[in-house]
């Protein structure tokens, strides 16, 4: 190539899909830029192409532009989903970015329920402990109690998403990402202990 | 000679650890198989996909959805190890020995603690690079060679005629 960007005696072998191939052949090719996009401006040659019939087209031509653009790779900025960035990119974003500008808030409340996520362990963990031996002892099992636990920690962990919406458009909810798992486990072991100390009832004239 | 007086901590925290591995072992494995089999038919279609490279993209794509899940493997692990030792009637026997129910929750809680906090600081972050590996994985095949351009050749000639 030399160095006004002339390219000699082209072939330009291009593979079309379902044995659409075409090939041109040029004595010259320039590249240059025209309305933003890289082109290859070609002269004196001629392009044959297979059409849809199968029969070959053959055209020569004195001049013959090629875009380039749709060879080039896609050239947006790649912007990741929030559940793929680095905690420290949700709390300290770099706001030079439109998008993060327009979802600051959004990336907040996902840095947030990051950090809560660990609290709902510690939470489930205690839900699970009440519902074995919160209760009174039953031959029966525990189905029916564990039972009303998973169905009562899916209910905080859709809230905890809530919140994490709501969140999304108003940081002051943040805090409660953190207020719904503590609560849950705060109650969890509450029922734990209120169920232990609390004494039986006397039977019946039993002071008499 | 006395026993440790960390004994019961330890073969509780055993018991809830062991717990927790199964219930990880039982979720990881319905994700993992769930995300195959909806990658087969999402990106299976493609016939330069191989059986590995499908298994690779949905190793890439499961561990974020797991940790979703993650507060659930604890409850049903703790659920697991709890309900085995009341079966065992070793809760029973740790009860009428006067042991505090504490002693048996607090290395629970303590291993629920530290798994959390490696979740959020150490395994969150692997798994968010992991997924953001397959977000472009996956718009590599969907949008790359099928989408874009034709394949192009070009050779530029010498100077003989």
């Amino acid at each position: 190539m030399d160095d006004d960007g002339t390219i000699h005696n082209l072939f330009i072998d291009r593979d079309g899909g379902d044995g659409r191939d075409s090939m041109v052949m040029a004595r010259e090719g320039r590249l240059l830029t025209r309305g933003g996009k890289p082109m290859l401006n070609m002269s004196h040659g001629a392009n044959q192409e297979f059409s849809k019939a199968g029969s070959l087209n053959f055209l020569s031509f004195d001049q013959y532009v090629l875009d380039l653009k749709p060879l080039m790779g896609p050239d947006r900025p790649v912007i990741y989903k929030l559940s793929d960035r680095y905690p420290h990119e949700l709390f300290f974003p770099d706001l030079n970015g439109a998008w993060e500008r327009a979802n600051v808030r959004k990336m907040l409340a996902e840095g947030h329920s990051r950090i809560a996520a660990a609290l709902y362990s510690l939470a489930f963990m205690a839900m699970a402990v009440t519902a074995v031996i919160g209760g009174s002892f039953s031959r029966m099992g525990y189905g029916v109690r564990i039972a009303v636990v998973a169905c009562a920690a899916l209910i905080v962990r859709v809230a905890g998403f809530s919140v994490q919406a709501a969140a999304g458009s108003g940081p002051a909810w943040n805090f409660l990402q953190y207020l719904v798992p503590l609560g849950a486990g705060a109650v969890a072991l509450g029922l734990l202990f209120a169920g232990r100390t609390r004494a039986p009832p006397l039977p019946a004239g039993a002071n008499a | 000679m006395s026993p440790s007086p960390l004994r019961l901590q330890v073969y509780v925290l055993s018991r809830f650890l062991a717990g927790i591995g199964a219930a990880l072992a039982v979720i990881a494995s319905v994700i993992v198989l769930i995300d195959f089999v909806e990658l087969s038919r999402t990106l299976g279609g493609r016939q330069d996909l191989t059986f590995t490279q499908l298994l690779g993209l949905t190793l890439l794509k499961s561990p974020a959805i797991i940790l979703q899940l993650l507060p659930f493997v604890f409850l049903f692990g703790a659920m697991g190890s709890f309900v085995a030792m009341n079966r065992r009637s070793e809760l029973v026997a740790m009860r009428a020995a006067g042991v505090s129910a504490w002693r048996f929750i607090l290395p629970a809680a303590a291993a629920a603690v530290l798994i959390g906090i490696a979740t959020t600081t150490l395994f969150n972050p692997i798994a968010s690079a992991l997924n953001a590996r397959f977000e472009d994985a996956q718009a590599v095949i969907t949008q790359g060679p099928r989408d874009g351009p034709a394949e192009i050749w070009l050779r530029q000639g010498d100077d003989r005629q």
